[in-house]
C-alpha cells in the first residue's frame, strides 16, 4: 500500500529524497563559504576607500577624468561611486549566504516555506548577477565599438 | 497503521511544493541566461584579444610576457568554459526534470548545480592561497634585496 502511493507521488511530484538533500547542502554549504569570503572582501575594500585615498589616487587616478581625481571636487563621487559598488555587492552575496544559510536546514527539517524562500534568493542572485554580466558586456561592446570608429 | 501514517507523512513531506518548484523554474532560467551571457562574453574577450595581439604584436608582446599572458588567457579561458558547461547542465536538468516530473533529471541538475558551487569556492581557495603566496614570495625577495 505504501509503496504503491510513493510510486504515484515519484511518477507526478518531485520529491527531495536523500541524493536532493545531499546536492541542496553541499551547495549550500559553499554558497555559505563563497559568500563569506566575498563578505571580507567587500570590507577589505571599504577599509581601502576608507582609509587608502592616496593608494586609489596612484592607482587610478591616471584613468578617471581630472575632475573626478581625489586632488579635485570629485573625490566625494569617487567615494560615493566605491561604496555603491562594494553596497550591490554587499546585497548580492547577502542574497547567496541566505540561500547557503537556510537551503540546508531547509531540507534538514523539511520545511517547505524555507526551501521556497531560500530558493527565492538564489533566483534573485542569479538575476542581479546576470543583469551585472549584460551591463559590463554591453559597457564592453560599447567601448569595442568607439575604439573601432 | 500509525507507522504506515508516518511514512505517508515523511513521503508528504518531502515533495517539492509548487512554490519551491517555481523558484527552480526561475533560477533555471536564469542560470542558461547567465551562462549565455558569459559566453558570449567570452567570445568578445577572444576576439578583442586577438586583436590586441595583432595591432601590439612586435612592441607590448613578446618573450616571456607574451608567453605569461598567453598562459593566464587560455586558464581564464579554460575556468569560464567549465564553470559556465556545469551551469548549462545544471539549468537543462533542472529544466527537464520539473517539465517531465524526472526526479533523475532533477537531481542531476541538483547534483551539477552543487559543482558549481563547490568548483567556484575551490577556485576560490586556490586564488587565495596563491595570493598569499605570492604576498610572502613578495616579501621574501624585497627583504633579501
Amino acid at each position: 500500500m505504501y509503496h504503491q502511493e510513493t510510486d504515484q507521488l515519484t511518477d507526478t511530484n518531485l520529491q527531495i529524497d536523500s541524493d536532493t538533500s545531499t546536492h541542496i547542502s553541499g551547495a549550500g554549504k559553499w554558497a555559505k563559504f563563497i559568500a563569506i569570503v566575498a563578505f571580507c572582501a567587500c570590507g577589505l575594500g571599504l577599509l581601502i576607500a576608507l582609509f587608502g585615498a592616496a593608494f586609489f589616487e596612484r592607482a587610478f587616478g591616471q584613468f578617471l577624468p581630472a575632475a573626478f581625481r581625489f586632488s579635485g571636487a570629485g573625490t566625494g563621487v569617487f567615494i560615493l561611486l566605491l561604496f555603491i559598488v562594494i553596497g550591490v555587492m554587499v546585497y548580492i552575496y547577502y542574497l547567496l549566504y541566505n540561500f547557503g544559510q537556510k537551503a540546508p536546514a531547509a531540507v534538514e527539517q523539511g520545511d517547505h516555506n524555507l526551501l521556497a524562500k531560500s530558493l527565492q534568493s538564489l533566483k534573485i542572485y542569479f538575476i542581479i548577477s546576470t543583469v551585472l554580466a549584460m551591463l559590463s558586456l554591453l559597457l564592453t561592446l560599447m567601448t569595442m565599438a568607439n575604439t573601432i570608429i | 497503521m500509525q507507522t504506515e501514517d508516518l511514512l505517508q507523512q515523511d513521503v508528504f513531506d518531502t515533495t517539492i511544493t509548487e512554490e519551491s518548484s517555481n523558484q527552480l523554474a526561475g533560477i533555471s532560467l536564469w542560470m542558461q541566461i547567465n551562462a549565455i551571457t558569459a559566453f558570449v562574453a567570452l567570445a568578445v574577450t577572444i576576439v578583442s584579444t586577438i586583436s590586441l595581439y595583432m595591432r601590439y604584436s612586435s612592441s607590448i608582446f613578446s618573450g616571456s610576457a607574451l608567453g605569461g599572458g598567453v598562459l593566464r588567457f587560455l586558464l581564464s579561458t579554460a575556468v569560464t568554459v567549465v564553470m559556465n558547461i556545469l551551469l548549462l547542465q545544471a539549468s537543462s536538468n533542472i529544466k527537464k526534470g520539473l517539465a517531465a516530473q524526472d526526479q533523475q533529471h532533477f537531481n542531476l541538475g541538483m547534483q551539477k548545480m552543487a559543482i558549481y558551487f563547490k568548483t567556484m569556492g575551490i577556485l576560490i581557495i586556490v586564488g587565495l592561497s596563491l595570493m598569499i603566496l605570492f604576498f610572502f614570495l613578495a616579501m621574501v625577495f624585497s627583504a633579501f634585496r
